[in-house]
């Protein structure tokens, strides 16, 4: 089986809204145990299961589709008009104070006043075409195409794919800014529908990044698996096993699925999709390599300053395929790996502080967490070699079946088998002190 | 002894280290971090970004007296009779200017005066620092040189995972102060509602004792079979009042007990907080910037869902007086309250959401095995 999730198809609010999905991580987990519970218990029919995965997904995405097209719709229908209104109020705006400035400034050459007069009635009237211009060009409506004779009915900014781009860029928080609501009814219902659709958009993408991470470590399990079996055959006539070291294979087994993923590969996808995005979008809208790089993780980690945007309405689905995905990726990244160093870290700061006064029995004698971990650390220098020849002859031991789905290992495990292991080794320590 | 030296001190150096971590990912250290993380954006945009505001200014400036020099000498040198050729010029050097004004539009000019407004103070920058880190990005002052826009990616990298911790560790903490009090809150109501109950029962007790005097008094005078049937009748009305009493506080303080454990802010509650918060925004932003109603709550929406638009922004705020300053300061104070006390709210609602959904999947499940 591929993965495992829920049962239950996914309603909006469930994940936490507007923050990344770091909680989500705890209830899929959950929900795994109890279908492995279930599956376990009463096996059911392979076709029913993967119908019921697979509804849950499509049906999610295809009504975040059917929900982003239909604001489209609407934000259409309630800016068009006032975009041609404000266009056509300041194009004549515009005409008409030109048509007075040249009149006045040609009776003032007529009547022949003096220069100083007519050199400051030219800058008050530059600057009121300066200040014209700037407003006109703020209300995002009039480019300089516009106010060319003939330009008026060009490129208006509420088309269909416009307002699409508008509304998959809202919901996802990223915002640019280059096109925004400017009537109160546009205004009202872009709140409300960014109140129901941003968690919508959020857990459509939460789960196509979950899907995404899978995968990926599915597939470093595998090239994983491969390179062991490569390697195992060098060591096949190394076959010693007891249950100790049975114990601890299966430890080290865990904690190195924990930390499969090594980070470097994480940061590479990463890189390599903005550097993609920032080759196409460079070639599709002229923009040099930097600008395009520039908007791709702007874009990804949904910022969105709007101050670069894309321009060419032909590939505007190609650029909303672009920036779903991406996010997704961005998704996948941050619950494969950030999410995991920022808890580390904090974990790190805040057990320290709490371990510090704490006291351990060991061996009868008690002693000071950070003096037990110092120990430790002395005896594993000392013994390194012997730790080393432990995991060479352990490579060969028995691998349980369903190791790839023991993904996930709670900070509480992980502690109980760091100290373990600890207090394994100062064991060793002492035995190899003893027969010294 | 030099090895056992040597190790005695770098062990004492780890354990600094150590100590300076844990303090830093505590709750104080980290408000702290994130207030000089941003305070550090904002030295380095002011420094990156201000010199090219002055410079695009300036551009415009000296275009706009070339115009005007332009105009005037078309208008001093050419024909009196000859005004087509007049409106020629005139017309092709208002447009050149039109040209140099959009493309320094494009650049980043925005109209304002140079040396008497800019985007890139002190207070500007921090607050397009806090933008950048929590993902808000108004747009309209955005980075425009190549070390800016660099900068603003390598700012991005480590400040986004850093102001999603301070959400989640202050998210947290403020949950468990907002369950605290509402713990407390209902706490209180019970102890008013026992305290009630109490008055009432006192209030039935002396009444009992009243009806059991004046009882006494008849027994004296009657005979023995009416001094028998009155007895019994008050005893058993006495009873049955106290135990009735008695009963009604003890499940008043089985339901309060069930409350307290069960524990969960109710998610209406949640809502509230949320709106109470965004309508302290409104007004703020209605009575500085003139806004409507409507649109002031869309700010704030907008801000808060980190979506950020940029359509509205605190304009009169861009500029060198000391009351613009501070409304830049009260902005961000508010941006970043307002997102902690977001994470607050999702923690709260994502607890109740999650309670609900595995009530909700116990009943599929058990519907389920019905079917099976």
């Amino acid at each position: 089986m591929p993965f495992v999730t829920s049962h239950l198809p996914y309603t909006p609010g469930r994940v936490g809204m507007f923050t990344r999905p770091m909680h989500q991580r705890h209830y899929h987990r959950r929900e795994q145990d109890q279908n492995e519970n279930d599956i376990t218990s009463r096996p059911m029919a392979t076709w029913k299961t993967y119908a019921r995965i697979i509804l849950a997904h499509v049906s999610l995405i295809v009504l975040s589709v059917v929900y982003v097209g239909f604001g489209a719709f609407l934000f259409y229908q309630l800016e068009q008009p006032n975009e041609v209104e404000v266009r056509a109020r300041n194009i004549e705006r515009f005409n008409i104070h030109k048509r007075q400035m040249i009149e006045h400034l040609w009776e003032m050459r007529e009547s022949g006043i003096g220069q100083h007069v007519v050199e400051d009635l030219a800058v008050k009237y530059v600057d009121n075409v300066t200040r014209i211009l700037f407003e006109a060009f703020d209300t995002h409506c009039i480019g300089a195409k516009h106010l060319r004779p003939g330009g008026e009915d060009e490129d208006y900014n509420w088309t269909y794919m416009t307002a699409l781009f508008f509304t998959t860029t809202l919901l996802t928080t990223i915002g640019y800014g280059n096109l925004t609501p400017v009537t109160g009814r546009g205004k009202l219902l872009c709140i409300l529908y960014a109140l129901f659709g941003v968690p919508l958009i959020l857990i459509t993408v939460a789960d196509i990044g979950k899907f995404l991470s899978e995968n990926i470590v599915q597939l470093y399990t595998w090239y994983r698996k491969l390179r062991e079996k490569c390697s195992k055959q060098k060591y096949s006539v190394i076959s010693s096993k007891d249950d100790k070291n049975k114990e601890g294979d299966l430890n080290l087994d865990h904690l190195e699925n924990y930390i499969s993923i090594p980070i470097f590969l994480i940061v590479a996808i990463l890189l390599s999709y903005i550097t993609f995005g920032a080759v196409v979008l460079s070639m599709w809208e002229g923009w040099d390599f930097f600008s395009g790089f520039y908007f791709s993780f702007i874009t990804m980690t949904t910022v969105g300053f709007g101050d670069i945007v894309p321009l060419k309405r032909e590939y505007y689905i190609l650029d909303l395929c672009y920036i779903i995905i991406g996010l997704s990726i961005t998704t996948m990244c941050i619950d494969l790996v950030g999410i995991q160093y920022i808890r580390k870290m904090h974990y790190f700061g805040r057990a320290i502080k709490d371990a510090r006064f704490a006291l351990v029995n060991v061996g009868g004698k008690m002693v000071h967490v950070p003096d037990l971990m110092r120990y430790a650390s002395v005896l594993q220098q000392k013994y390194g070699q012997k730790k080393t020849h432990d995991t060479i002859i352990v490579k060969g031991a028995y691998a349980p079946k369903d190791l790839s789905k023991i993904r996930f290992i709670d900070f509480g495990a992980l502690a109980s088998i760091e100290s373990w292991q600890s207090l394994w080794s100062i064991l060793t320590g002492r035995t190899q002190e003893v027969h010294v | 002894m030099g090895r056992r030296h040597r190790r005695s001190k770098v062990t004492r150096v780890v354990n600094l280290v150590k100590k300076i971590i844990a303090f830093f990912f505590s709750h104080i250290g980290l408000c702290a971090l994130v207030v000089g993380y941003a305070l550090l954006g904002a030295v380095i945009f002011k420094a990156v970004e201000g010199p090219h505001e002055a410079e695009i200014q300036e551009l415009v400036k000296s275009a706009r007296e070339k115009a005007v020099d332009v105009v005037w000498n078309a208008t001093f040198r050419v024909n009196r009779l000859d005004s087509k050729q007049w409106k020629k010029t005139v017309l092709d050097e208002v447009k050149r200017f039109k040209t140099v004004c959009m493309l320094s539009i494009r650049k980043g000019y925005d109209g304002k005066e140079y040396g008497k407004q800019a985007q890139w103070t002190f207070t500007g920058a921090f607050l397009y620092s806090l933008t950048v880190i929590t993902t808000i990005g108004y747009g309209n002052t955005a980075a425009k040189t190549y070390i800016g826009k660099t900068l603003t990616m390598l700012y991005a990298i480590i400040g986004i995972p850093l102001m999603l911790l301070f959400l989640t560790n202050i998210g947290d903490v403020m949950a468990k102060i907002f369950r605290f009090l509402y713990a407390q809150s209902i706490r209180l109501k019970f102890r008013l509602i026992l305290w009630h109950k109490k008055r009432k029962a006192a209030k039935i007790r002396r009444a009992n004792s009243l009806v059991s005097r004046l009882t006494r008094g008849h027994r004296v005078k009657a005979d023995s079979s009416v001094d028998s049937f009155g007895l019994g009748a008050g005893a058993d009305v006495e009873d049955l009042l106290t135990a009735r009493v008695e009963m009604e506080q003890l499940e008043v303080r089985e339901t309060a007990a069930a409350q307290l454990e069960s524990m969960t802010v109710p998610i209406s509650l949640v809502v509230f907080t949320m709106l109470g918060y965004l309508g302290v925004g409104t007004t703020i932003f209605k009575v500085w910037e003139g806004w409507t109603f409507l649109e002031s709550f869309y700010f704030c929406f907008i801000s808060l869902t980190t979506i950020g638009f940029g359509d509205k922004f605190p304009s009169t705020s861009v500029s060198n007086t000391d009351e613009a300053q501070e409304k830049l300061v009260i902005t961000s104070i508010y941006l970043l309250f307002g997102m902690a006390l977001l994470a607050m709210c999702f923690n709260l609602a994502q607890e109740e959401v999650q309670n609900k959904t595995r009530w909700i999947a116990d009943k599929f499940r058990s519907k389920e095995d019905d079917d099976d």
